[in-house]
């Protein structure tokens, strides 16, 4: 059974390989369940029944699809292979449905929009820390371009950010795929446990709070107040700018074009 | 110079693959496809640098629902290729950084739209595997992977190859344009603005979707939703 299990934890990975907008993770989806379907139904009929079925529509977040996944192969199991079990399978499929939309709604706040950029964050503040620590301003800082600080800083935002992250994507995944394969639409319950939206809270607060170092940080690296005053202009005018709903890319030129416009006024930076 | 545009390709279509192609393990953030990137052209600090400033301005940019987000990978991995070719501009290799980016960054909202295209071509996919009888079912589903990844890569390649290549012609243009005088000081100017833009937008991203915001609705701060986000993209 650990090699059929370990076979759908890989092929999971393929789930947005053909992702379509006529019917999205669809095709990802049955490739991957694949292996347990066949577990699952003792005839072919059966099994080729329950693969086109699995074919229709499907959406959720990648993370947690295994975990849709583990409990298809407990209905498919129980619903077995005989005709008059056909409606349990349907419902099944409507349960795979409604459970890919939560778990996308889930997955979408809690990893994309909280894990991601706290992960990113910090990750990027330890490099920061320890390439070019904030002690050293004097003549033996390193400087930007100094190549071994460069090198340990490039380490510390690629492996220190793909570690951390994926070290929660791949237990979510594992684990999630086993606990749905052992207790079916239980698992809701299970994934209830984790608590994950207060965690996502408190995930957000730490960022606030590590943003705001790494803020003050660079700011505190430039002494001139004319400086200050202009970063600060810089900082405020971004916020009220994505308050307003206004694409990055804008936001990028308006920066751009307010530096050019500030050097034509004559502000230089030392 | 064609050679290296196809070997820059080659290796960018290998690292968007992540994208559509094989996880997501998130190798197509900036802040690791920068200086994975930037190490491959031999030019570290390069990709730290634009891959930094790059994730901290598209931080919120995420795969929301059935969103297509803005192509930050391209952005980070265009304007390390092109800030990193040779070039007779009197420009300091910040200011080069800067002016890469202001080339790439339109090239984000192309990858979405190529993207958006090629997710079509996976539905007539789908509608060929759909067609094949059940006997044949489960072969045609893992040849349509397959079909999948080949298709995703190769379109990656085509799309990075021409957009290098093309760069790179007006890159080469306008290193030989004379220069105004205040130009290197607004680029450097930009490159230390543009990150305090990105924390801001970072700092925002935290705060606006705070779900449990009462304490910060307290302190006069207001809260959006992902909704905002998704029209965002």
């Amino acid at each position: 059974m650990i090699v059929t299990v370990l076979h759908v934890f890989f092929r999971s990975f393929f789930l947005q390989t053909l992702w379509n907008f006529e019917r999205m993770q669809n095709v990802g989806f049955a490739f991957s369940v694949e292996p347990l379907l066949r577990r699952a139904h003792a005839t072919k009929t059966g099994f080729h029944m329950a693969l086109r079925r699995h074919l229709g529509f499907f959406n959720a977040h990648p993370y947690l699809a295994t975990t849709v996944m583990g409990v298809v192969f407990n209905g498919e199991k129980t619903a077995g292979d005989q005709e008059a079990n056909e409606k349990t399978a349907q419902a099944m499929v409507v349960l795979k449905d409604s459970m890919g939309g939560a778990f996308g709604a889930i997955g979408d706040h809690v990893l994309w929009g909280t894990w991601r950029p706290f992960c990113a964050v910090l990750s990027m503040s330890v490099g920061l820390w320890v390439s070019y620590p904030a002690s050293g301003q004097g003549p033996m800082s390193p400087s930007l371009f100094h190549t071994p600080a460069v090198i340990l800083c490039a380490k510390w935002w690629a492996a220190g950010f793909l570690g951390l992250f994926n070290a929660v994507h791949l237990w979510l995944r594992w684990r999630g795929l086993q606990r749905s394969m052992a207790i079916g639409p239980q698992v809701v319950g299970w994934v209830q446990s984790l608590h994950l939206q207060p965690w996502a809270s408190q995930i957000r607060r730490l960022g606030i709070l590590l943003m705001a170092a790494m803020i003050l940080m660079y700011l505190a690296r430039w002494r001139s107040s004319d400086m200050l005053l202009w970063m600060f202009a810089v900082l405020l005018g971004t916020m009220v700018f994505k308050r307003w709903t206004i694409s990055g890319w804008v936001i990028f030129y308006s920066v751009c074009a307010a530096s050019f416009v500030m050097t034509k006024m004559g502000v230089v930076w030392p | 110079m064609i050679k290296h545009c196809f070997i820059s390709a080659l290796w960018a279509g290998l690292v968007a693959l992540d994208i559509t192609g094989v996880g997501p393990w998130l190798l197509t953030q900036p802040l690791v496809a920068g200086p994975l990137f930037g190490y491959l052209m031999g030019h570290v600090t390069t990709g730290l640098i634009i891959g930094g400033i790059v994730q901290l301005m598209w931080m919120d940019v995420t795969p929301v629902g059935v969103g297509i987000p803005y192509d930050a990978m391209a952005v980070s991995v265009l304007a390390i290729f092109w800030s990193t070719l040779p070039s007779a501009s009197p420009l300091s290799e910040v200011a080069l950084m800067v002016q890469a980016l202001i080339i790439a960054v339109p090239f984000g909202s192309l990858f979405r739209r190529m993207d958006q295209r090629s997710r079509r071509i996976n539905t007539h996919i789908l509608h060929h595997i759909e067609k094949t009888t059940d006997e044949h079912l489960s072969a045609a589903i893992s040849a349509g992977i397959v079909a999948g990844l080949v298709w995703n890569f190769l379109r990656y390649v085509v799309s990075y190859f021409l957009a290098m290549w093309a760069g790179a012609w007006l890159w080469k243009k306008m290193g030989s344009l004379p220069i105004e005088t205040h130009l290197q000081s607004a680029f450097t100017m930009a490159a230390i603005l543009l990150p305090v833009a990105g924390m801001s937008i970072t700092l925002d991203l935290f705060l606006s979707e705070e779900p449990d915001a009462r304490w910060l609705a307290r302190l006069g701060f207001k809260t959006g939703t992902l909704k905002r986000r998704r029209s965002d993209q």
